[in-house]
């Protein structure tokens, strides 16, 4: 667990590290995100350490952006005022825009890339009661 | 009965100065909002992150409680979205063949879909008449907040804004993601992992990963190489309409 605590801390360092010296446009972490696939693909094998605690990150993921959606509270004046708008474009952007690209993936996927065979490089995440 | 009430008030009120109350407040809405998610066949309304941050505000509004006062505790978790962001990496590892072997697909599908999703919110914000402010803060919605409030700045925009509407992008995603594809019939959880994490980056992605780890992992990819295109792309598209 610690080790693995070590793992994440130091990629996202080095990751926020390297936006700050070159003033690179994405976020540190995504950077450390690049960097511990770079390391995975040398290693060519996860720490079971690291494994474990995937695992668990995976499972709560949606919980970690609950304190920032609640920051719709400092909005209230704008939603109020112009939230109709805001709410119709932003449901009709998100549905054109996630038909456009699952429609193109499987168009593209289906005549050149099917997938593997089913449940082959499946594992599923525990869902609901396993803690 | 007018004392007891008061000294509940100031019990809540001393609690409420301390990061404790807020964090428990955060964990058990999450917990209780899954459980009602659970309970409800996965009603796609009932999506855990809108529930549970819905009744937050309603307890911070109703105690008139601000903000800041309720991130001192919340930062906690907060904090851990970054960690989260890196370990990513490991699920994307475990499914490189599969990812690999629909890299294609993945390059046509974060074209066409990062395009669309910036140009209808860039011509849906000229066909409701909103300032240039408003559609600049709108225009980056489907990319992951620190990103979309650096080109949200570039174009003239609000950042907090747009950090706002990028987290109820993501929301809303997660909430019609689901109904979407079954009423279109997409079985491919590539293609629909791929699409939710253009899309809606981060919260979408986390939805993905409750339903299958090849849909977050395809996901993952589509947050991460829309963080790029759409910064690349994003500014042309919206000088070009708007300026």
């Amino acid at each position: 667990m610690i080790e693995g605590l070590f793992f994440i801390f130091l990629f996202q360092l080095a990751g926020t590290a390297l936006t700050a010296l070159f003033g690179l446009p994405v976020p540190g972490p995504v950077i450390g995100m690049a960097l511990l696939l770079i390391w995975l693909a040398l290693r060519f094998k996860t720490p079971t350490s690291l494994d474990n605690l995937c695992d668990f990150f995976l499972r709560y993921l949606p919980l970690l952006f609950v304190p920032a959606a609640v920051g719709v509270l400092n909005y209230k004046d704008i939603i109020i005022a112009s939230g109709l708008s805001l709410f119709i474009i932003l449901i009709f952007s998100t549905l054109a825009a996630l038909l456009a690209a699952s429609l193109s993936f499987i168009w593209v996927a289906r005549h050149l890339c099917p997938p593997i065979g089913e449940g082959q490089r499946k594992t599923r995440p525990s869902i609901g009661g396993a803690e | 009965m007018q004392d007891s009430l008061t000294g509940f008030v100031a019990v809540f009120v001393y609690l409420g100065e301390a990061p404790l109350l807020w964090l428990t407040l955060t964990l058990g809405a999450f917990l209780a909002a899954e459980r009602l998610y659970q309970f409800s066949n996965r009603f796609a309304l009932l999506n855990p992150v809108l529930i549970s941050s819905l009744a937050i505000c309603l307890v911070l509004y109703s105690t008139g409680t601000p903000y800041d006062a309720y991130f001192r505790g919340a930062q906690f978790i907060h904090f851990l979205l970054g960690p989260a962001i890196i370990i990513l990496a490991v699920p994307v590892w475990r499914h490189r063949a599969a990812l690999w072997r629909a890299r294609f697909a993945v390059l046509v599908a974060l074209i066409i879909g990062g395009s669309v999703a910036g140009l209808s919110a860039i011509g849906l914000s000229v066909l409701f008449e909103l300032d240039l402010e408003m559609a600049a803060s709108i225009t980056p919605k489907s990319v992951t907040a620190p990103v979309a409030m650096g080109i949200a700045e570039n174009l003239g925009g609000a950042v907090s804004l747009a950090a706002l509407l990028a987290v109820l992008t993501g929301i809303s995603g997660a909430v019609l993601a689901t109904p979407l594809f079954n009423a279109f019939g997409l079985v491919d959880w590539r293609g629909r992992g791929f699409a939710v994490g253009v899309t809606c980056h981060g919260i979408g992605t986390a939805h993905a990963f409750q339903l299958s780890s090849v849909a977050g992992s395809f996901a993952t990819i589509g947050m991460a190489l829309n963080a790029l295109f759409s910064a690349i792309i994003l500014p042309v598209l919206f000088i070009f309409i708007y300026g």
